[in-house]
């Protein structure tokens, strides 16, 4: 009886779909680049380091995706390479830094017919001076895709594209950072102090 | 004859079938010292149609280490990390004109220094599935389950390399490979795969000639 009912569990779920929780398993590595002699605060609020996207969308299956963890790693490892003191304060920081997810999209090879999974992030990233007056407001988009291997889950492929993405918005922002206006010139009015 | 036939169309059969076929472009000579030089293999991810795979760009690292000419690699994930990010697929020099004017950074000519590189190989392409046929069917009741019928599917490779000299700062050559096979998956209640190891023909057909092409100069 036992058997028959797992049986007819197993077969419902596979006729209904089922939902899935995929958690991004990424850590980054400390970007090479000559920092600004500056310290920085990276703020960073318990929702954005819990971040979840849900896709519960009609016509296609219900996955969660926690994200939290893996862009709070990125942004942790980038910051502390893009200054020379990455400080617990505020109050003791030249500059603050505060990162924001305003988008994120995901492609499975089967929605698209291409032979990857790809992942889509947009980050807002504000910077306020020591008086909290904003120095810039910059949004950087972020792409990564990975390949669908045979026999490969779709966990695996979700995280692979979501580690590639994160890892281009900290290119982006390594590479980007000083070449801002609005960052160049605060980094020229703070010479000229 | 017939026999012979028999068994070759038999172990083709098995293992599933499939064709290497590797060729090669000198520019110039290789120079390596076995003892103290290191290379590096990665894969070209500028583009999602010469994409290489991961586990292909794992794999030719893994055949240019072994054997009599075996030389040390660097694991292209190692190199990458220590190089954030100047090699990511936005970033990654697509000639060596780019690649001299990154070193002009001295944080960047000093980290490439600490691997002792000298040869960066750079791989492109893909395998792919061209041609699928058959069916199978599988069910799942509350007496039991199973599958019947036979699929089959042609898969097809092609993956070139570029050695470049990084002591030299020039292109040493190229090296191309292309591979095809078809693989069959029969079954009767369990379902059997005979697969073509196409992707793997291609690794170990290119991993044999770069390494050759560089000992051996």
């Amino acid at each position: 009886m036992n058997y028959r009912i797992s049986v007819l569990i197993v077969s419902l779920a596979l006729v209904a779909g089922c939902s899935s929780v995929h958690t991004i398993d990424a850590q980054f590595p400390i970007p090479l680049v000559e920092p600004l002699p500056k310290s920085a605060f990276l703020s960073m609020p318990e929702e954005f380091q819990t971040y979840q996207f849900v896709q519960d969308e009609e016509d296609r299956a219900d996955i969660t995706i926690i994200l939290g963890q893996a862009h709070s790693n990125l942004f942790n490892s980038v910051v502390s390479a893009l200054f020379t003191n990455l400080t617990d304060a505020p109050e003791t920081a030249d500059i603050t830094l505060m990162p924001e997810l305003n988008a994120f999209q995901y492609a499975l090879p089967k929605e698209t017919g291409s032979n990857f999974f790809e992942v889509w992030m947009k980050y807002r990233l504000q910077a306020t001076d020591a008086e909290g007056e904003e120095i810039a407001d910059w949004l950087i988009t972020g792409y990564g895709r990975a390949i669908d291997e045979r026999f490969q889950s779709t966990g695996t492929g979700i995280n692979g594209a979501a580690e590639e993405a994160l890892r281009d918005i900290g290119t982006q922002l390594t590479l980007g950072f000083a070449q801002q206006e609005d960052i160049e010139n605060w980094i020229n009015s703070e010479v000229q102090q | 004859m017939i026999r012979s036939v028999a068994l070759v169309s038999t172990l083709c059969l098995l293992a599933g079938c499939s064709s290497v076929t590797v060729d090669q472009m000198r520019l110039t000579e290789t120079n390596i010292n076995l003892d103290s030089d290191t290379v590096v293999v990665l894969g070209r991810q500028h583009s999602p149609a010469y994409e290489a795979e991961g586990d292909l760009v794992t794999c030719v690292a893994r055949e240019l280490s072994q054997g009599a000419m075996g030389m040390e690699v660097i694991p292209d994930g190692l190199f990458v990390d220590a190089l954030y990010p100047w090699f990511e697929p936005r970033t990654a020099p697509l000639s060596l004109a780019r690649l001299e004017t990154l070193l002009e950074q001295q944080i960047l000519q000093q980290a490439i220094d600490n691997f002792e590189i000298r040869y960066i190989i750079w791989i492109e392409g893909n395998t792919e599935t061209t041609d699928s046929s058959g069916g199978l069917s599988c069910t799942i009741s509350p007496a039991g389950g199973g599958c019947l019928g036979l699929g089959m599917w042609e898969d097809e490779s092609t993956y070139e390399a570029s050695v470049w000299d990084f002591h030299e700062m020039r292109e040493s050559g190229r090296i191309s490979v292309d591979s095809h096979g078809t693989s069959y998956l029969p079954a009767v209640i369990i379902p059997f795969p005979l697969l073509a190891r196409v992707q793997t023909n291609s690794c170990k057909g290119l991993g044999k000639q770069i390494q050759s092409f560089i000992v051996q100069g």
